[in-house]
């Protein structure tokens, strides 16, 4: 302490401490915000909605947005299609909708069991850099039944996956190509079917992608466009019908959709089409898309099965599925759970990518250890004989090793590498850790501290017929534990912390520490995740730093006028 | 040890692979078998075609890191410089010709006369030039064919466009251009109407602007000879349009990063390529091709990246095998499998009415929006090629020079106000004027032999000094430590083998890992360093060069001021910091603690951290508007800020691991020595004068050396932040050597410069020697 007790009591002091305290937390706030402004980007759940995060956790029109976005995997089409809204963003329902339809379609359910094909699974991201629920729960499910082996599952799957992270559910869409059934295409549906709660799914919706989608983009955003056309007067697209068969209203759009974009697995053929196609002899698909006739086809998506039930048992026209009142009671009921989920789904996702992401946890670890002994090792030795032998040349070595500090980087940077190629040492963990083992500085350091420690310990060892190396160990190694801590420390900081290096070094992704799959995954991930990434690296080091402050300080060596 | 079973685990690996009869191809680009976005995906059923087909053929990934702010070339460079090359190496436009020139990549003609359809006959006539050029044997070749065809284009925001009452098309011509963005900024200041890039590649945009107006930054004088042609009357328009743009009527947000889907939302237009695809959701935005400028022209870019073979494949059988693959990747099957896998994903909307035609896909020509085909087609049908010519590869850079003088410019800017066009068309012909002489010098590098045989004597007298300086130094240390080896009397050893055996890992290290790359690398400084072909030995040319080099100059200005910051802001933080945490009686642990927090966080990510902070809407500046400042562009394309934006992260970062060591002096300080100064009625100063300083003093000393030599480097820092801009202002030596040698491909030159800044350096890593010698090294306790 520079003032004693007494003293500290007196105003002028104290003004010094109040002042001191002052700059300190001004400062410290300065360090600590930084790491809020990242803490709460990494808990930011998707990539498009929301503004300063994580407004999610008070907010539900936040929790809404976000909500939406990741069930329909960020694609505002999809939304459209299912809200059955053609100017739709993700947003709640302004008000909460009504619950008739909800009672009408509870009830459709109950009697008819829907088809897995006619529905689709929400928070299923296409991007395995996203984090998404599904995925993640598909993942886990495929770890379990296989063993969490990735090459027994693409072996069973005739897939490619690189690991289990990356697998993302087959594409599926309303539009197109009928998809091609696949093993892992089936696996996902005997998943879906099994594992995904019906609130997590949504309906491919005919009518909805007809009225949100396809007509705004034949016809025109505005409405006024398609009255013009067609003579009509609706207020917006929604009101358009879109019936199982050829309307009257708009017959050739209806066409267009049906036979070039409706998936023809969800269309039907009438007993007339049917027939013609088998005259014709040719498939169900290649004859809608190319010969059949809007009169010869029923559109088979759910909303027109439910219509056409709805409208035969309970006299209701134009039943639509009552998507936004599905969403809405979902999220009602599970609002809690959805903001844990959102909150830690950016670390999980880097948890399972990165750390437990076959071996760089394991690399990390091996690459550290064996930079930490080997700096240790290499110079404590060299500065023990540096320190304990006189020799003629002691100073001439101290030069040679001191000198390296001052030679230009960039100078020795190319032939390094064609030298550790020459020798074959690319791709080992000699290449990562040789090069740099050697620390001028380090050794000058340690030489200065072993001529501090008392002779007479060495000649009572001697005496006592100890061997040079136990010397070495038990005493010199022994009593200078504090600095050699703080030279682990630095040498631990350097192995955990170097990316640029050990990719140029180690190309193979076999031999990647945690750092370079973390700066892999930045390079494609979006900024909540790499926010993730970067808190989630920091803990190990600042758990080593919380632990070892005490060793740290008492190991710093000062140097001192002799 | 761990490490040598890890050794000979691989040994057997590697063993294992040649083991197999397969021949082993490496290329780049591989799509990743983790990355699952349509694009990958696509590629991945490419590759899996390929080895379907060639099922003798093994592919390997030979891909570098991927450097923000810098091309993935500098990891193909190291690559190619140690030897194990990619087979098949993806080539830019602008760096083709470094390739070729320097004989990396190889002719293919002998594969194409063999080819049953010639490849050539389905690539651009725009792109021919860039793949068919005179190699290093004077002879013309085909050295590459382009993976996809890629135009610029401008993209609109559909919802904006709609908010502004604007037809839902791309402006055709400038005039348009302007006025669109004019009625998209009355939607409110939240919306910006046209966003350019700024930083490393701003001059991306630039080079339309000015194709549209009828000129060209690049001409080609002769024979693949190049001159830089960017201060013609038309480039003058085109800088001017960039000005009133951005500066003027303030229509233009300028990011040096990439927008994020958020900010997309409120940006009205921007300039982007496309090609089979478009970039950006077809459902939210449209394409069309540059507006047309004064020359009447588009000025469309057209681009590809280009794959060709390295030249150092000495096995037929791998060279073959190589070859196809090429040909598959750049062949038309490979495009069907592309757009076919596109379409199954339900991606239909995104892809060219062209591609989709090619491949028989009509079925799907409604999803795609109408315009597209016809805008696609006037683009491709005006647009040039990126510059492809000698030393190209930095032309963007080259470009952003004048375009940073330019918006810096206080006599434009008064030119401006005063609404007089013809002051501000002869300024900006004179910034442009200046950087293309600068650019041609540094680009062709003409200089007359006389003024060479000049920079010789200078560069001879330099080397000199710089030997004399090393020698001399190297002298005096070695008297200056052997008169302390005197000292120490008899030598105890006795010709014991202990202490050199103990010696000898470090010794053998040192030799193998600093030495010997030392003197390996300072031979470059004297070649024409070529990474295949054979260098040539060029005596001093390479250090005559760099000193009548005003970048180098310029460089060594920066670097000066930026070790200045650092010195003068940075270095004393941590010393007031731990004395801070030394006086206060409570809670220590915990502001410890809490300063230490930045250094946790991994090294790069600190400067990505503090870049966005530093953005135009970053926080800091939303500060500073808040305190009633005309804060309007990020600190690091701020000239005034844009070197403090560079040393501000690193002192946030350093000061709390750099006070350890001082606080660590400070706890060594005896308690007696502060209660009898007590006694003898010595106040805070007092203690703090005669006591405190005194015990640190020497350690400031030793730390200050310390960090004069570190604050000689940072490039990687740098790169980020500003990437050496504005206008040259951030660019210190150690990153002008980085670009020199990894982006230029110049290591002569590079080496050169390493060492005269080196040898500037070696004053204070000789008194810092020189004093660590007299010192003796306790902890404290």
């Amino acid at each position: 302490m520079i003032f004693c007790p007494i003293t500290e009591r007196s105003l002028r002091v104290r003004l010094l401490y109040t002042a001191i305290y002052l700059c300190l937390s001004i400062g410290a706030v300065t360090m600590v915000a930084p790491f809020g402004l990242m803490v709460a980007g990494s808990l930011k759940p998707g990539a498009r909605s929301g503004g300063a995060s994580p407004a999610y956790l008070f907010r539900d029109s936040a929790l809404w947005a976000h909500y939406l976005e990741a069930k329909y995997r960020g694609r505002t089409e999809l939304f459209r299609m299912a809200w059955s809204e053609a100017n739709a963003e993700f947003a709640a329902p302004p008000q909460a909708p009504a619950s008739t339809p909800l009672a009408l379609w509870d009830a459709y359910l109950a009697a008819h069991p829907a088809p897995e094909r006619l529905l689709a699974v929400g928070f299923s991201d296409g991007r395995a850099s996203t984090p998404s629920a599904t995925n993640r729960a598909f993942q886990q499910w495929l770890r379990q039944r296989t063993g969490s082996s990735i090459t027994k599952l693409n072996a069973e799957l005739e897939t490619t996956f690189g690991a289990f992270h990356a697998i993302v559910p087959p594409n599926t869409s309303l539009v197109g190509a009928a998809l091609p059934a696949s093993p892992f295409r089936d696996l996902f549906e005997d998943f879906a079917r099994t594992h995904v709660p019906p609130q997590q799914r949504f309906v491919w919706d005919a009518g909805g992608y007809y009225r949100a989608v396809f007509l705004p983009r034949l016809i025109g955003p505005e409405i006024a466009s398609f009255n013009r056309k067609y003579g009509t007067a609706y207020t917006s697209y929604t009101e358009v019908p879109f019936p199982t068969t050829v309307p009257t209203v708009a017959a050739d759009a209806w066409g267009t959709f049906t036979t070039r974009m409706l998936r023809p697995d969800f269309v039907e053929l009438t007993p007339e089409g049917e027939a013609r196609r088998h005259s014709l002899g040719i498939g169900h698909g290649e004859f809608i898309r190319h010969s059949a006739r809007p009169a010869e086809l029923r559109v088979a998506t759910l909303d027109r099965l439910f219509a056409d039930w709805a409208h035969a048992t309970h006299g209701v026209e134009d039943a639509r599925i009552p998507q936004a009142a599905l969403d809405h009671r979902a999220l009602e009921a599970g609002k809690a759970a959805w903001r844990w989920t959102f909150l830690t789904q950016n670390y999980r996702y880097v948890l399972d990518a990165v750390f437990f992401y076959g071996n760089a946890f394991r690399n990390t670890v091996i690459l550290v250890v064996l930079m930490i002994v080997g700096t240790l090792l290499v110079n404590s030795l060299a500065a023990y004989a540096l320190s304990r032998y006189k020799l003629r040349q002691t100073y001439a070595l101290l030069l040679i090793f001191l000198a390296t500090l001052a030679f230009p980087g960039e100078v020795t940077m190319i032939p390094v590498f064609l030298q550790l190629k020459e020798l074959g040492l690319l791709n080992t963990f000699a290449a990562l850790v040789l090069p740099g083992l050697v620390n001028g500085f380090s050794i000058f350091l340690l030489k200065g501290f072993f001529d501090s420690l008392p002779r007479e310990l060495y000649e009572a060892a001697e005496i006592d017929g100890a061997g040079e190396w136990r010397m070495f160990w038990l005493i010199t190694m022994n009593l200078s534990k504090p600095i050699l801590a703080v030279m682990a420390l630095s040498a631990f900081v350097s192995a955990y912390g170097a990316f640029f290096y050990a990719l140029i070094l180690a190309p193979d992704p076999r031999m990647w520490t945690i750092m370079v799959h973390i700066y892999q995954l930045q390079q494609s991930a979006g900024t909540p995740v790499i926010y993730a990434s970067l808190i989630l690296t920091a803990i190990p080091t600042l758990l080593v730093f919380i632990l070892c402050q005490k060793i740290i300080l008492r190991g710093i060596v000062i140097p001192t006028e002799k | 040890m761990t490490a040598w079973r890890w050794l000979a685990l691989f040994l057997c690996l590697t063993a294992a692979g040649i083991a197999q009869e397969r021949v082993v191809v490496r290329v780049q680009g591989l799509p990743s078998e983790t990355a699952t976005d349509p694009a990958s995906l696509a590629e991945q059923k490419v590759i899996a075609a390929f080895r379907k087909a060639h099922p003798g053929v093994e592919l390997r990934p030979a891909d570098g890191l991927r450097i923000q702010n810098l091309n993935a070339e500098a990891a193909t460079i190291m690559m190619i410089a140690g030897g194990i090359a990619p087979d098949v190496i993806r080539m830019q436009f602008r760096s083709s010709d470094s390739y070729i020139r320097q004989g990396i990549v190889a002719p293919l003609d002998s594969f194409l006369s063999t080819a049953p359809e010639s490849p050539l006959a389905t690539v651009p006539p725009q792109i021919l030039p860039v793949i068919r050029k005179v190699g290093p044997d004077g002879e013309r070749h085909v050295y590459g064919l382009p993976l996809q065809t890629l135009v610029s284009g401008l993209y609109y925001n559909k919802e904006l466009f709609r908010r502004a009452g604007l037809p839902s098309r791309a402006p055709r011509d400038w005039a348009e251009l302007l006025d669109f963005a004019h009625k998209l900024k009355e939607l409110g200041p939240k919306v910006h109407p046209l966003f350019l890039t700024s930083g490393a590649s701003s001059g991306f945009e630039l080079m339309n602007l000015i194709r549209g107006a009828g000129g060209d930054a690049l001409c080609e004088i002769g024979p693949n000879e190049w001159e830089a042609a960017f201060d013609s009357p038309e480039a003058v328009e085109a800088f001017l349009l960039y000005y009133r743009l951005t500066r003027g009527e303030r229509l233009a947000h300028r990011q040096a990063r990439a927008l994020t889907m958020e900010e997309m939302e409120s940006v009205g237009m921007l300039f982007r390529y496309v090609g089979d695809t478009v970039a950006i959701d077809p459902e939210l935005w449209g394409f069309g091709a540059v507006p047309k400028g004064p020359g009447g022209v588009h000025g469309s870019e057209i681009n590809a990246v280009i794959l060709a073979l390295y030249s150092g494949i000495s096995d037929p059988a791998r060279r073959e095998a190589a070859w196809e693959y090429l040909r598959f990747v750049t062949g038309p099957e490979a495009d069907r499998i592309r757009i076919s896998t596109l379409v199954e994903l339900g991606l239909a909307g995104i892809i060219n009415p062209a591609s989709l035609r090619q491949f028989g896909f009509e079925e799907y020509l409604v999803l795609t929006p109408p315009e597209f085909e016809r805008e696609f087609a006037q683009a491709l049908a005006d647009s040039k090629p990126e510059p492809y010519g000698r030393n190209c590869n930095l032309i963007y850079q080259e470009l952003t020079y004048p375009l940073d003088q330019m918006l810096l410019s206080p006599t434009l800017r008064e030119a401006w106000a005063a609404g007089d066009e013809a002051a501000q068309r002869g300024e900006i012909a004179a910034i442009l004027h200046r950087a293309a002489r600068q650019t041609n010098e540094r680009m062709i590098g003409h200089i007359p032999p006389e003024t060479m045989e000049h920079r010789r004597k200078v560069a001879l007298g330099v080397v000199l000094a710089i030997l004399a300086a090393f020698g001399g130094v190297g002298v005096y240390l070695w008297r200056h430590f052997a008169k302390a080896a005197a000292k120490l009397g008899r030598p105890v050893s006795g010709g014991s083998p202990v202490p050199w055996l103990c010696l000898l890992p470090a010794l053998g290290l040192t030799l193998l890992w600093n030495y010997l790359p030392l003197a390996r690398g300072t031979a470059i400084a004297f070649f024409d360093h070529q990474i295949v072909l054979p260098s040539t030995f060029v005596g001093l040319d390479n250090f005559a060069n760099v000193l009548f080099d005003p970048r180098f100059w310029n460089s060594l200005l920066a670097t000066l001021q930026f070790a200045g910051w650092t010195l003068t802001l940075g270095f004393f933080v941590p010393i007031a910091l731990a004395y801070a945490l030394h006086l206060i009686p409570r809670q220590k642990i915990l502001y410890r603690t809490l300063y230490y927090l930045p250094a946790v966080i991994s090294g790069t990510a600190v400067f990505f951290l503090w870049k966005e902070l530093f953005n135009a809407e970053g926080i800091l500046n939303q500060i500073l508007r808040l305190g009633g400042f005309a804060a309007e562009h990020a600190w690091t394309e701020d000239p005034r800020l844009a070197m403090l934006s560079c040393v501000i992260p690193g002192i946030w970062a350093g000061a709390g691991p750099g006070c350890l060591i001082y606080l660590a002096a400070l706890k060594g300080i005896p308690e007696e020595q502060f209660e009898a100064s007590e006694i003898d009625g010595a106040g805070f100063w007092s203690k703090t004068r005669h006591i405190v300083y005194p015990s640190l003093r020497t350690l400031i000393f030793i730390n200050f050396m310390g960090a004069v030599a570190a604050s000689f480097h940072g490039a990687t820092n740098i790169l980020i932040m500003t990437g050496g801009g504005p206008n040259g202002m951030t660019e210190v030596s150690s990153l002008l050597i980085f670009f020199e040698a990894f982006a230029r491909l110049r290591f002569g030159p590079a080496t050169a410069m390493a060492w005269i800044i080196g040898s500037l350096l070696l004053g204070f890593t000789v008194l810092q020697l020189k004093r660590l010698s007299e010192m003796e090294f306790k902890t404290a306790r």
